[in-house]
């Protein structure tokens, strides 16, 4: 399955423009292939005007790329310096994130990291190369709401306390900040398809232990890791969300061999992101070679999503991360919102345990004839069919 | 530093990373970052690898018999800058590694063309961080803010 790769103007969109492909190919292989990428990704930007936020976070990694393949053009002295910038940054970040996992250890409350600590660190294995703006760790789901109170007690600011009540109930994580500016995303929930009260317990079972700024703590298994890259990736974004392609490719890359298929299968089948999953997989295998095995895209391809699954995709690739600005996305994403995370099963339970969800969201507002009429334009058979 | 006595990078407060031909230091304590090329570099290396300098000085020293007083006395004015800015710390034992052929080599030919060694220091992190690092920059990658890219360059210790 060839997934369709848009063009610039898609600004968002979970899969690469081509010159983000050419940035990312540049970044990532060796040889030839990636200093042809180099230089046609160099001839199709304005260097000085484009370089959005994503595309920037990429340019460490191109640098240490093309410096270990010894290029040499006018742009790698100030690649040099993005580099530079990112492994100082970075080393801040690590030495925070460190005196969080000792304030969390010193107050008993079991704690992984997740995303970019344990992947610059396992994975990268360079601090330079995966630029990061704030620190993300999981914690128990039954420890949230006390450990939301020690952090407030402590000093950091919780981003959008309003919500608090509503992520605490449907939402996986909350942000804050302290006096510094540093941002912690405490996530009791690994991703919004993972809502079951268990679900943190899977990824607990088969995590590591790795060292953060001098204090241990533990992360997920490199198949968990790459699965949660995934889901979290495949996603519309306001901010080009490339980055997962490079974190997929380098869990690929640096143990292959270590891929537990059947429980990346297991969990997507379990957490229903199968379509996800298929077209991030295939997406791999056709434009980045990386060796997917033919039996799991079988799988993959052979299985059928259900309503629901078609539903949180299609919200996914159209609408994703980026805040809703219409009514009718507005509801959309209520909806979508509200089948990503649901454990129920069965299109009419569903459909019972949205309403209720519902009537807590609008807080009896009146409603619901604008979401009917919404949601039946929406969930239009053309637009189901293309999930 | 008596002479039982080894030097070691100060860490965990001092990380750092050698990235073409350029050591980049950072002291998370002070929130000072610095950067070495060229004789810097090698004699930060040799410190890491043995903890101590001395031989790596005597060795340049003897290659360069002309100017023997000067790289003896610059390399230990250098090596009281780390101290000072705490890069360095003495410890009584040390993990030896090995020299490797490349850096005896590199140091060989650092001495016959001997330029002191000279330790970069910038102190302002919150400067860093804000910098557009696409724009602000000069032509060696480093943070440069408009208003001081008619000075020659940043601050330099010595």
């Amino acid at each position: 399955m060839e997934m369709k790769r848009p063009g610039v103007n898609l600004i968002g969109y979970p899969f690469p423009s081509d010159s983000q492909e050419l940035l990312l190919k540049a970044a990532l292989f060796h040889g030839e292939i990636a200093i042809q990428a180099f230089y046609q990704w160099k001839r199709s930007v304005d260097f000085e005007t484009e370089m959005q936020s994503s595309v920037y976070r990429t340019l460490p990694l191109l640098y240490h790329n093309l410096h270990q393949q010894d290029v040499d053009d006018d742009l790698m002295p100030r690649l040099k310096g993005i580099y530079r910038k990112s492994w100082m940054t970075n080393q801040f970040l690590f030495a925070k994130a460190g005196s969080i996992l000792r304030f969390f250890n010193q107050n008993g409350i079991p704690v992984m990291v997740m995303k970019g600590i344990p992947l610059t660190i396992l994975y990268y294995r360079n601090f330079g190369v995966r630029p990061m703006a704030d620190i993300d760790v999981l914690i128990p789901y039954d420890q949230a709401r006390s450990t939301v109170d020690l952090l407030r007690s402590e000093g950091w600011k919780l981003h959008e306390p309003e919500f608090l009540e509503h992520s605490l109930r449907y939402g996986r994580s909350a942000t804050f900040s302290d006096s510094e500016k540093t941002e912690l995303d405490l996530h009791w929930h690994p991703f919004f398809e993972a809502h079951e009260s268990n679900a943190a317990d899977d990824f607990n079972t088969l995590s590591v232990s790795l060292a953060v700024g001098g204090v241990a703590t533990r992360t997920f298994c490199l198949t968990d890791h790459l699965f949660h890259t995934i889901v979290h990736g495949v996603r519309y974004n306001p901010e080009p969300p490339v980055r997962w392609i490079a974190d997929a490719c380098t869990l690929l890359k640096r143990e292959s061999e270590n891929i537990s298929w059947d429980r990346l299968l297991a969990h997507t089948l379990r957490f229903r992101v199968h379509l996800q999953m298929k077209a991030a997989l295939h997406y791999l295998a056709d434009r980045f070679y990386q060796k997917i095995p033919d039996q799991v895209l079988r799988e993959l391809d052979n299985r059928t999503a259900d309503f629901a699954a078609r539903v949180v995709f299609l919200h996914a690739l159209t609408t994703g991360d980026r805040n809703p600005v219409t009514l009718r996305e507005k509801m959309y994403s209520i909806y979508a919102g509200f089948l990503r995370q649901t454990s129920v099963q069965g299109f009419i339970r569903q459909h019972l345990a949205f309403m209720k969800y519902f009537r807590y969201r609008t807080k009896g507002k009146p409603w619901f004839k604008i979401f009917i009429y919404y949601f039946s334009r929406t969930l239009s058979k053309r637009d189901l069919s293309r999930a | 530093m008596t002479k039982d006595e080894f030097l070691r990078i100060n860490e965990p407060n001092v990380v750092h990373d050698t990235i073409d031909g350029e050591t980049i230091i950072l002291n998370l304590e002070t929130g000072n970052y610095f950067s070495l090329d060229g004789t810097g570099v090698l004699i930060w290396e040799w410190i890491r690898m043995t903890g101590d300098w001395k031989p790596a000085v005597e060795k340049m020293a003897k290659e360069n018999p002309g100017l023997d007083e000067e790289i003896r006395q610059s390399v230990s004015a250098f090596i009281t800058l780390l101290m000072e800015e705490n890069l360095l710390a003495t410890a009584k034992n040390k993990d030896i590694t090995e020299i490797s052929d490349e850096l005896e080599n590199s140091l060989i030919l650092a001495a016959r063309d001997y330029k002191a060694p000279v330790l970069n220091k910038y102190t302002d992190m919150q400067e860093l961080l804000l910098l557009d690092p696409i724009h602000d920059v000069n032509e060696q990658g480093w943070p440069e803010s408009k208003e001081a890219s008619d000075n020659d360059g940043l601050p330099t210790v010595p």
